[in-house]
């Protein structure tokens, strides 16, 4: 069910990693002759061992493989080291695996961790400290792209010590947006919502005037999973963040201190509305066991057609509603507030993904000068996209960037998913796809086919083209924090958070399910109460703790 | 005396492989049971971890919802059980009686083949074919007259959904194993029998049967030793968060601790709880099965 929802992700994350070329002075060799930092060559070459997973899309070009591709040719004449890999699994193997050679202390020089492993690892004492080699052997790209996340690198720093490089801050992808067929609003003369109130008359008009004109009422108002957060499709924080609340994440409350938004009054106002849509029968009346693969259903059958969903929405589930249906399309537009105040965006950030040195390397800056090397193959001047990025043969893609020994670390430096909609509809209004690297020349292409009748590129065009998620992003929620609610714990899961998290998430799910079913507004009220007797308060406790240190 | 273990000798050899396997793959990995008596982090390994005796065992049972669901895991699982033995015998014995192979044969494979779709897909199906609102389920009660019932949905109806859907895509492949027990039976009985008078009611009741108690047996007394076993799967593809009051159970709590979170100790503890539980029921009942039947496994 998840797997497409998977696939999606993956497929943002590798485009986050691209280049974007400067067209300006895209036509540099790769060497150039000038390699800056002779000084950090080994000599003799040292190697480093390391480990990786698979990814299931990935491929070599004949002949190469992990330990002998562009990159590795480029370690060891450029900076004299040997990569040797101790283990290779696919992607799906490799937690379970590191866990394995974790405790039984068999660990390779350089290794990615999630985050508890890395908070594990440092209070065991087994990773080296990389604030000295950091400061000393990081590039500018590397330190570039390291800053832009200050948030990330604050959740590497333990004691004032980095301990690891973090990964990226970017949380486009968690951002939720309004996304409502058009050819309905069109249909039954309706302007795109900008209020909430304007939001529900749609969703009425929806389910009573028969937008799909086949004279049955089988529609109804908004697309809602059983997860109601989370997952990306038909989530609840559109109507959460609409009455100004925002469950999951921890927020700042008046005095200062951080609470927990999952059990805020403004809440309870927001399940109120949605208890009140249900009755109404506004929301699917088994929307309780449907998820978002089952509701990507209703969307093809055309059964809904409001949705709070995540920036890739259009190319799934939403594509096979436009490509099965010829006159269906959808738009995307902002959160809408229910009262003068304008509606914050939930943002929860998680880092979940750190590059490591063991405390036995006995090269630590190492792993700097191999990071370095990576993004100036990918990101700088003398950036050479077919060698390093990726490079297409006939029919076949061979994605470079995989064979990177550090995948994970840090923000790309010259903009990621937002540059590539920036030089894509460039080029579109240009009508000259001359400065594009081969991924961002993939989805103008889409885009032009599209607008040529293929309806298959209606996906692309709506997060990468005009009227698209990222313009949405361009104009409400790039840099505007004001209109973005940032969760304000970012740091490892505290003592009580592993032990009692699962069970208050489920309690909460179970709660929110229940009340939008029809349960008693009361009963939010005793969630509270449980919730702060069950671990909350405790959570709460650690979590002022961690913020009274790393405000 | 020892010839006669030489000549067995390449006997024990072909049950050398079966015999390490077990030894890697089910004894080896108990020593991992001390998990369940750690606070376990991988980091740390099995050495160094902090060792908490009881701890992750009263841990679990102050957990607020622990004892709803044993309860839930009892429940299903009882009646996963009595169904899946009860409902097999009796299409064993019907099929048994219908003469002409051709539509016997058919019959069986028909209501065999659920078997192998797995809860993944079955999970999609059965949230279509049980929908209050335009599932055939639904279509078939309100047509007779029926309220409608959601199936998945209602904590009423949950736990017998849970076992009919378990029944409909198993009973077929226990079904079989009865059909072979069945044919092992001598057919002079039945002769016998006949000569003798028995009607096709008496033959059943006195022959077939018996000749199918030690089967029957022995597959009871494997199957008590799943009474915490309520069928990971299926639940894990059926529940959501509005029947987690009747439907989460031993194994799915297990999954949010250990998988989800990570807290290896706790996870560990109700899985060695479970391994006890299982080993009593399967220790009494086979005594059960040696003092009434005089069946032995072993």
């Amino acid at each position: 069910m998840a797997r497409w929802k998977q696939i999606m992700l993956v497929q943002l994350a590798a485009t986050v990693m691209l280049v974007t070329a400067c067209s300006s002075n895209s036509n540099e060799g790769n060497n150039g002759g000038s390699s800056t930092d002779e000084t950090g060559k080994f000599d003799p070459p040292i190697t480093v061992t390391a480990i990786r997973d698979q990814p299931s899309s990935m491929a070599f070009k004949e002949g190469e493989d992990f330990e002998n591709n562009n990159y590795t040719k480029a370690y060891l004449e450029e900076l004299g080291v040997k990569v040797k890999y101790n283990w290779i699994v696919p992607e799906d193997q490799f937690e379970a695996k590191l866990n394995i050679a974790i405790s039984s202390g068999d660990l390779p020089d350089v290794f990615r961790v999630n985050a508890s492993q890395l908070k594990q690892l440092v209070d065991a004492g087994m990773l080296a400290d990389l604030t000295d080699v950091y400061e000393k052997y990081g590039s500018e790209l590397t330190k570039k792209s390291i800053e832009m996340g200050q948030l990330a690198k604050a959740s590497a720093t333990f004691d004032g010590k980095l301990m690891a490089l973090p990964p990226d801050e970017d949380y486009d992808g968690r951002l939720s947006f309004l996304w409502v067929r058009t050819d309905w609003l069109n249909k039954l003369n309706l302007q795109p919502p900008k209020t909430f109130q304007e939001l529900e008359n749609v969703m009425r008009a929806f389910k009573t005037q028969d937008p799909d004109g086949n004279g049955k009422a089988d529609t109804y108002g908004i697309a809602l999973t059983k997860d109601l957060y989370g997952n990306g499709v038909g989530v609840s924080s559109g109507v959460f963040s609409a009455f100004h609340a925002y469950p999951g994440i921890w927020i700042e409350g008046a005095d200062g201190k951080l609470v927990n938004g999952s059990i805020q009054p403004e809440v309870k106002a927001a399940l109120a509305k949605l208890q009140e849509w249900y009755k109404e029968g506004l929301i699917d009346r088994e929307f309780g066991v449907k998820d978002s693969n089952k509701v990507g259903e209703d969307f093809t059958a055309g059964k809904v057609g409001v949705n709070f969903g995540a920036l890739w929405n259009s190319l799934w589930p939403l594509q096979d509603s436009v490509t099965n249906n010829a006159q269906a399309d959808w738009g995307v537009w902002p959160l809408v507030s229910a009262d003068g105040q304008p509606a914050k965006n939930s943002v929860n950030i998680e880092f979940d993904r750190f590059t490591v040195a063991n405390k036995k390397m006995k090269n630590p800056e190492a792993l700097i000068q191999l990071f370095n090397l990576d993004n100036e193959k990918l990101f700088s001047g003398n950036a050479d996209a077919t060698k390093f990025h990726s490079e297409v043969v006939g029919d076949k893609t061979y994605e470079h960037f995989f064979e990177r020994v550090v995948m994970d670390a840090g923000s790309n430096p010259v903009g990621g998913n937002f540059g590539h909609y920036k030089k894509v509809t460039a080029a579109l209004d240009a009508n000259d796809p001359a400065g594009l690297n081969p991924e961002q020349k993939g989805y103008y292409d889409k885009i032009v086919s599209f607008n040529g009748g293929d309806r298959a590129g209606w996906g692309t065009l709506r997060v990468f083209g005009h009227d698209s998620s990222y313009k949405v992003i361009e104009e409400m929620y790039k840099d505007k924090t004001q209109s973005l609610e940032i969760s304000k714990f970012y740091g490892a899961p505290t003592k009580t958070m592993v032990e009692k998290k699962a069970t208050l998430e489920k309690m909460q799910l179970e709660t929110f399910t229940k009340i939008i079913l029809g349960a008693s507004l009361d009963t939010f009220d005793k969630f509270v109460e449980d919730w702060k007797s069950l671990g909350g308060d405790q959570m709460t406790t650690e979590v002022n703790d961690w913020y009274a240190t790393n405000k | 005396m020892r010839s006669k273990r030489i000549k067995e000798m390449p006997l024990h050899l072909m049950l050398l492989p079966g015999a390490i396997l077990v030894l890697i793959y089910c004894y080896g990995p108990m020593f991992g049971i001390i998990m369940a008596f750690q606070n376990f982090k991988p980091a740390f390994g099995f050495f160094r971890s902090e060792w908490v005796g009881f701890g992750n065992f009263t841990y679990i049972s102050d957990l607020p919802s622990t004892f709803q669901v044993l309860y839930n895991t009892v429940y299903i699982a009882l009646m996963k059980i009595v169904a899946g033995l009860v409902v097999p015998i009796g299409i064993a014995i019907l099929l048994n009686e219908i003469g002409k192979t051709f539509i016997k044969r058919s019959i069986q494979t028909l209501i065999y083949l659920p078997h192998f779709l797995s809860w993944i897909i079955l999970g999609g199906i059965l949230i279509d074919v049980l929908s209050p609102s335009s599932g055939i389920v639904n279509r078939v009660l309100e047509g007779i007259g029926l309220p409608s019932v959601y199936f998945l949905g209602d904590n009423r109806w949950f736990p017998f959904t849970v076992v009919v859907t378990d029944l409909w895509k198993e009973f077929g492949f226990a079904t079989i194993v009865y059909l072979a027990a069945l044919t092992s039976i001598n057919p002079n009985l039945y002769e016998a029998a006949i000569v003798d008078g028995a009607n096709r009611w008496k033959q059943t009741w006195h022959i077939t049967l018996p000749g199918m108690m030690p089967i029957i047996v022995l597959l009871t007394t494997l199957s008590l030793g799943n009474i915490l076993n309520a069928g990971f799967d299926q639940i894990f593809n059926m529940y959501s968060p509005q029947v987690f009051e009747s439907g989460d159970i031993i194994d799915t709590f297990v999954y949010r601790l250990g998988l989800v979170d990570a807290q290896f100790g706790p996870a560990t503890a109700v899985g060695l709880f479970k391994s006890i539980v299982s080993l009593a029921f399967i220790s009494v009942s086979y005594l059960l099965a040696y003092r009434l039947a005089n069946y032995r496994i072993f």
